[in-house]
C-alpha cells in the first residue's frame, strides 16, 4: 500500500505556514505522496519525521536506472496496480533475443532488423531498446564476437553467460555495461562481484516466489539493490500469474524483497502467438519483455501498445483544433462549433455522420476542456471562436454567414454575433439532438 | 411621457419615452421572472402589452399602454428552511459587538478630552488594546456627553488588537443590541435577526436572491460583470436590495429600530462574497481561480449600502478558494467535524455541490460542479422550491401520489421531488439502470419538441396543474440529473480516496443545503447520489451556512475558529483529478455500474 497524503501529514508540523508554497500542510503532504514535490521544501520538518518519511516513502517497487554511456533507461518504480489509479511511470523495455547457437545469417538478420525498430508515433519517437544475448555454447569465442558486435549498436544489452571471467574482460575492454543475467542462489556470488565492480544491474532467477524473495533479500543484504527479477520461461498463464503476484505482493503487502523490475522472455513459436504473448506481459506488469521475433511488424504493434498503456491518463485527451469535414461539403454546408476535448469531439462527430447532412465542424482549442467547463473557465470565448474562424478562413469556405453553437452555451450567442458578425444559431444541448437539428435546417 | 397601467395590480406608472418595459416594471417593484440577463432568450418575462404577448425585456415604451403581468411571469416566493439547528452554548458566548453603559463622573471638572475620559474608562475592561472610532463620532461627542450628564452607552467591536467604538449614545441603551446573520446563496438569501445580548433568535426571513434574473449560476453572473457596463454595480445593488428588504421586514414586524442593528455577519460562496463587497469577481473563473481575498477584514455597513446603523460592523465567513466559499466554512463550523476525532463529511447540495471531509486534524474539500439540476434548473418541468413545487412523490403500480410545497396546485417539480421520482421510477422498474423508460408503461409517452424528441413520463396531466401545462420528466432530464448526482457521489468518493479512507470509515455525514430537510436519504441512496451506508449516520443540519454565521455573530471564539478552519482546509480541484475523470461514466447509472457499492439498492432491485 503506497503511503497516503494523510500518513505524511501526520508527521508534518501542521502549522499551515505556507513556506513550502502550498496552501496547507495537507496539500503539501498530498503532493508529496503523489511525488509532485520534495520533502526538503518543508523547512520545519523534524529529523525524526524525516527519517520515518524517507523510509515510508521509499517506493514499494525499486526504480532501476540502467545507465550505459550517456543513455539511461528506467525500469520498475511502479506505484499502482491499475493505470487509472494514477499512472504507470516507466515504460516496459522491449527487446529481441539472440543466442550463440544461431547461425550467422540469422544473427545478422536480427541485428539488422533491430536497427529498424524505431518508429515515430503520435509525434513521439518510440523504439525497442534491448538485445538479449545468451551464451549456450561452451566455446565462448562466438559469444564474444556477437557481444562485441551488439555492444557497438545503440541497443541496451542483457547478457546471459556463466563465463563471468570472459564477460568481465569484454566489458572492461569496451567500457560498457550490460544487465547480467543468469544469477541463481548457487552461483550468484561471482555475478554479484562483477555487478558491483561494473555497476551493472543483476538479473536473478529462482524457481519459486519464495526462493526469489530469499535470494533478493540475501543480495540486498550485501548492500546491492540494483536487482532485476528474471522469470523462467514457463507456460504463459503461469508467467502472467507470477507477474501479477509479484506486483500485488510488492504494492499491496509491501513485500520489499519482491519490489524489483521483472524481466520475461516469450516462449511462443510463431510470430502472431508471440505478439499476443508479449502483449499479455506488457499489460500485466513486466518491466522488460524479450521476444524471439525481430520482425518490424511485430515490434511496431508491441511498441504502440506500450505507448498507449504508459500514457498518463491524468491529462485530458484533446483532438486537434481545426475544421473537420463530414460528407461532401459545399459552400452551403452548415458549420457547427465545439471544443477540442476528445470526449466532446467523439460525441459530436458520430452524430453529425448519423445525420447524413454534409457539414463542417469547427473545433476550437479549449485546452482539452469540454463545452461548459471551457466556457466557465474562459477558454471557450467569442474571441477564441472568432480567431478559429479566421484561422480556418471560414468566410472563404462557406457562402452563408451562419454558425451553430452547442445549446449549453446559448448565452454566448449575442456576444458571438457582435464579435464575428455572423448569425449564431443555437443548436441542441445534447449531441443526440444533432441529426434532427441538422435535418430541420 | 407615456403612462403605463399595470394589471392586475392596477397601478399607473409614468415612464420616460423609449424606456425598456422590464426596467420600468422592476423599478416600480414588480419582480419579473427572467433568467437570461434580459437577452430575450429565456422567454420567462412575457407580459401582455395591450393584449398582445411580448417579451418585456425586449419591449420599449413609446406610448401609453396597458400591461398585464400573468402569474407565470412573476418571481414566485421561494421556500427555504428556517428551522435552524442552533445550539446556544456550542461556543463561548462572547459577541464581538457589545454595548456598554458608562457613567463618566465630573465631566465639567476634568481637563481631559471627552474621548480620553471614555478610553480611560474602557481601559479597565480592555487592557493593551488600541481604541479607535470613526471621525464623525467626535463631531457631536462633547454635546452628547454633557446633555446626558455623563451617562452614555458605547457600542464596541472588539478584535484581536483593537476596540472600535462604533457608536456613542446618550443614556443607557445597552439593552438594545441586535445582530443579523445572513446566508447569501446564489439562488436564495436567508436572514436571521438575533438579540445579541440574550443570544436568541428573534425571527427569520428568506427570499430569492434578486440576481437570479441575470442567470442561475455564479459563472453566468461573473461573466455578466465582465461583459456588461456597470454589471458589477447592478448585481451588487440587487443583492444589497434583497438583504435590505429582508432586514426591513424583520425589524418592521418585530418593532426594532434599524439604528440598533450593530453587527452583521454573512456567509456566501466566494462569488457572492465578492459581489456583496462590490469587488470584481472575474478572476475567480480564470486560472488559477484565485479570489481577491479569502479573509475579508471588517467594514462599516454603510460602505456597502446596508440599511442599518451606519457604523454597524459587517463581517463575512472566510473563503478557501475560488470555488470553496464562506458558506462552507460557516457550515463546517456548525458541525462537529473540526472538533472531533471521528471522521465526518459535510455534503451541501445547492446550486453547486460542495463536499468537505475531515476531523479535528485535517479537512479536505472539493466543489463538484454538479450544476443546478437539483434546483430544478435545466429540467423541463423543473422549478425552484417555490409554492406549488412537487416535493414528494410515491408510485404504486400505475398510481402516482405527490405533495406540493404549500399544498398548492402543482406547477413544477423541485430537487427533492426529482430525487424521489427517480428513486420511485427505478424501484417500480419504469426506468432501467441506464435511466431509459419502459415504453409500455401507461404514463410513458413520446414527445417531440423543437430539437428534442424521445420518451417522457407524465407526472401530472394538464388538468391537474396550476398553469394548465402537464408536468413531465424526459429522458434528457434524467441524463442531466444523472450527471449532477454522479458528480456529487464521485466528489465524495474522491475525497475519501485521496485521504486513504473508505465509506465505512465515515462516522457521520452532515447534509446541508436548501432541500436538505426535504430529501429522504434512502431515496438519495437509491439513485446513487449518496453512498450506501447506514441511514442513521446521516444527519440533516438545515441551512448550516446561516447557522455558522449566527455562531460567528454571537461568539468571538467562533469567529477565530472559523478562520482557523478556513486556513487548514485543503482544496482538491476535481476538474484535474484522475479518479474523477475515470470514474465519472460509472456514476452515470442508477445507482452505479458497480452494484456492489450499493448493497441495499441491489437487494431492492433484485426483488
Amino acid at each position: 500500500m503506497p503511503i497516503t497524503g494523510l500518513d505524511i501529514y501526520k508527521l508534518l508540523p501542521k502549522t499551515n505556514c505556507k513556506k513550502c508554497g502550498f496552501a496547507t500542510c495537507l496539500a503539501f503532504a498530498m503532493a508529496l505522496a503523489a511525488k509532485k514535490t520534495a520533502l526538503e521544501k518543508c523547512p520545519d520538518v523534524t529529523e525524526d519525521a524525516k527519517r520515518s518519511l524517507e523510509e515510508a516513502s521509499e517506493p514499494p517497487i525499486k526504480t532501476i536506472a540502467f545507465q550505459d554511456g550517456d543513455r539511461t533507461i528506467n525500469l520498475g518504480g511502479e506505484t499502482v496496480l491499475f493505470r487509472h489509479e494514477k499512472t504507470f511511470w516507466n515504460p516496459c523495455g522491449l527487446g529481441v533475443y539472440i543466442s550463440d547457437e544461431m547461425d550467422e545469417e540469422q544473427i545478422g538478420k536480427i541485428i539488422s532488423d533491430f536497427g529498424k525498430l524505431t518508429f515515430e508515433r503520435i509525434g513521439q519517437i518510440v523504439r525497442s531498446e534491448f538485445i538479449y544475448i545468451e551464451n549456450k555454447l561452451t566455446d565462448t569465442s562466438k559469444f564474444v564476437q556477437i557481444l562485441k558486435r551488439i555492444l557497438s549498436t545503440s541497443a541496451f544489452i542483457i547478457a546471459r553467460s556463466t563465463n563471468i571471467g570472459t564477460l568481465s574482460q569484454i566489458l572492461k575492454e569496451m567500457n560498457k555495461k550490460v544487465i547480467l543475467s543468469g544469477a541463481r542462489s548457487s552461483n550468484y556470488r561471482d555475478f554479484l562481484k562483477l555487478a558491483q565492480e561494473m555497476n551493472c544491474p543483476l538479473a536473478i532467477t529462482a524457481t519459486s516466489l519464495d526462493d526469489i524473495s530469499k535470494l533478493t533479500a540475501e543480495i540486498s543484504g550485501q548492500n546491492f539493490k540494483n536487482i532485476i527479477i528474471e522469470l523462467q520461461p514457463e507456460d504463459i498463464l503461469k508467467t502472467v500469474n507470477t507477474l501479477t503476484q509479484i506486483r500485488r505482493l510488492s504494492l499491496k503487502k509491501n513485500i520489499r524483497s519482491l519490489g524489483y523490475p521483472v524481466l520475461v522472455s516469450t516462449i511462443s513459436q510463431d510470430i502472431y502467438s508471440e505478439v499476443a504473448e508479449a502483449s499479455h506481459y506488457i499489460e500485466k506488469y513486466a518491466s522488460i519483455v524479450v521476444t524471439k521475433t525481430s520482425e518490424v511488424a511485430a515490434h511496431m504493434a508491441l511498441v504502440s501498445l506500450r505507448q498507449n498503456i504508459y500514457t498518463d491518463p491524468q491529462k485530458p485527451v484533446a483532438v486537434e483544433p481545426k475544421l473537420y469535414k463530414f460528407g461532401n461539403v459545399t459552400e452551403n454546408s452548415p458549420v457547427l462549433i465545439t471544443t477540442n476535448f476528445s470526449l466532446t469531439y467523439y460525441s459530436v462527430a458520430p452524430e453529425i455522420e448519423n445525420s447524413k447532412v454534409a457539414s463542417y465542424l469547427l473545433v476550437v482549442d479549449t485546452e482539452g476542456m469540454s463545452v461548459l467547463t471551457a466556457w466557465a473557465a474562459d477558454k471557450f470565448t467569442s474571441e477564441k471562436v472568432n480567431d478559429a474562424m479566421k484561422k480556418e478562413n471560414l468566410s472563404e469556405i462557406v457562402k452563408h454567414k451562419k454558425i451553430i453553437i452547442p445549446g449549453y452555451v446559448s448565452i454566448m450567442s449575442g456576444k458571438l454575433n457582435d464579435v464575428t458578425g455572423w448569425d449564431v444559431l443555437v443548436g441542441p444541448r445534447e449531441a443526440s439532438g444533432i441529426p434532427k437539428f441538422l435535418k430541420s435546417l | 411621457m407615456p403612462v403605463v397601467k399595470v394589471l392586475p395590480a392596477n397601478k399607473t406608472i409614468e415612464t420616460k419615452n423609449g424606456e425598456n418595459l422590464l426596467d420600468v416594471l422592476e423599478r416600480n417593484g414588480f419582480q419579473i421572472n427572467t433568467r437570461c440577463a434580459k437577452k430575450g432568450i429565456c422567454g420567462r418575462c412575457i407580459v401582455k402589452l395591450n393584449s398582445r404577448e411580448v417579451l418585456s425585456c425586449k419591449t420599449v415604451i413609446t406610448d401609453d399602454a396597458e400591461v398585464f403581468i400573468p402569474s407565470a411571469s412573476k418571481l414566485e416566493n421561494i421556500y427555504s428552511d428556517t428551522s435552524l439547528k442552533f445550539k446556544k452554548d456550542k461556543f463561548k458566548f462572547s459577541p464581538s459587538v457589545r454595548k456598554i453603559n458608562l457613567k463618566i463622573p465630573a465631566i465639567e471638572k476634568n481637563l481631559a478630552g471627552d474621548w480620553e475620559k471614555i478610553t480611560s474608562a474602557l481601559s479597565k475592561f480592555y487592557s493593551s488594546k488600541e481604541f479607535v472610532t470613526p471621525l464623525e463620532n467626535f463631531q457631536y461627542l462633547s454635546k452628547l456627553v454633557r446633555n446626558s450628564c455623563g451617562d452614555i452607552t458605547l457600542t464596541l467591536y472588539e478584535d484581536k488588537c483593537r476596540v472600535v467604538v462604533t457608536n456613542i449614545e446618550k443614556c443607557d441603551t445597552s439593552s438594545k443590541n441586535y445582530g443579523i446573520a445572513i446566508d447569501v446563496g446564489t439562488t436564495t438569501v436567508v436572514v436571521y435577526l438575533f438579540n445579541i445580548n440574550s443570544a436568541e433568535i428573534i425571527d427569520a426571513r428568506f427570499s430569492y436572491n434578486r440576481q437570479v434574473i441575470y442567470g442561475e449560476d455564479v459563472i453566468t453572473r461573473i461573466i455578466f460583470t465582465e461583459e456588461k457596463n456597470d454589471g458589477l454595480k447592478i448585481l451588487h445593488n440587487l443583492i444589497i436590495q434583497t438583504i435590505n428588504d429582508l432586514i426591513n421586514k424583520l425589524i418592521g414586524e418585530n418593532h426594532i429600530d434599524k439604528q440598533d442593528i450593530n453587527y452583521i455577519v454573512f456567509a456566501g460562496n466566494t462569488t457572492m462574497t465578492h459581489i456583496v463587497y462590490n469587488i470584481f469577481p472575474e478572476y475567480l473563473r480564470k486560472e488559477p481561480y484565485s479570489p481577491v481575498a479569502s479573509f475579508f477584514p471588517s467594514y462599516y455597513a454603510d460602505k456597502i449600502g446596508l440599511d442599518v446603523n451606519r457604523n454597524a460592523i459587517i463581517n463575512s465567513s472566510p473563503c478557501v478558494s475560488g470555488y470553496m466559499g464562506g458558506d462552507i466554512t460557516a457550515g463546517i463550523l456548525a458541525t462537529e467535524m473540526p472538533f472531533s476525532d471521528e471522521l465526518s463529511m459535510l455534503v451541501d447540495v445547492g446550486t453547486n455541490g460542495e463536499i468537505a471531509l475531515g476531523n479535528k486534524d485535517f479537512i479536505i474539500c472539493a466543489a463538484c460542479s454538479a450544476g443546478p439540476a437539483f434546483e430544478g434548473v435545466g429540467i423541463r418541468s423543473g422549478t425552484h422550491a417555490v409554492g406549488g413545487a412537487i416535493s414528494k412523490i410515491s408510485i404504486t403500480k400505475n398510481e402516482i401520489k405527490y405533495e406540493t410545497i404549500g399544498g398548492e396546485k402543482p406547477k413544477g417539480i423541485c430537487g427533492s421531488g426529482l430525487i424521489e421520482l427517480l428513486s420511485e421510477l427505478l424501484k417500480n422498474k419504469i426506468i432501467n439502470q441506464l435511466g431509459k423508460f419502459e415504453p409500455t408503461h401507461p404514463r410513458v409517452q413520446k414527445y417531440d419538441y423543437v430539437y428534442e424528441s424521445g420518451l417522457e413520463f407524465v407526472i401530472a396531466e394538464e388538468n391537474e396543474t396550476s398553469d394548465g401545462e402537464k408536468i413531465v420528466l424526459t429522458e434528457i432530464d434524467i441524463q442531466n440529473l444523472l450527471r449532477a448526482k454522479g458528480a456529487v457521489y464521485l466528489g465524495i468518493e474522491v475525497l475519501l480516496k485521496e485521504t486513504g479512507f473508505n465509506f465505512n470509515d465515515l462516522k457521520k455525514v452532515y447534509i446541508s443545503g436548501g432541500f436538505g430537510n426535504y430529501i429522504q436519504i434512502s431515496k438519495a441512496i437509491m439513485i446513487g447520489l449518496l453512498p450506501d451506508i447506514p441511514t442513521q449516520l446521516y444527519e440533516f443540519i438545515g441551512n448550516s451556512s446561516v447557522t455558522g454565521a449566527g455562531y460567528i455573530l454571537l461568539s468571538g471564539e467562533a469567529k477565530d475558529l472559523v478562520n482557523k478552519i478556513a486556513e487548514k482546509m485543503t482544496y482538491i480541484d476535481l476538474s484535474t483529478n484522475p479518479t474523477f475523470m475515470n470514474e465519472y461514466s460509472s456514476t452515470l447509472f442508477l445507482p452505479h455500474t458497480n452494484l456492489d457499492l450499493f448493497p441495499t439498492v441491489k437487494k431492492i432491485l433484485k426483488q
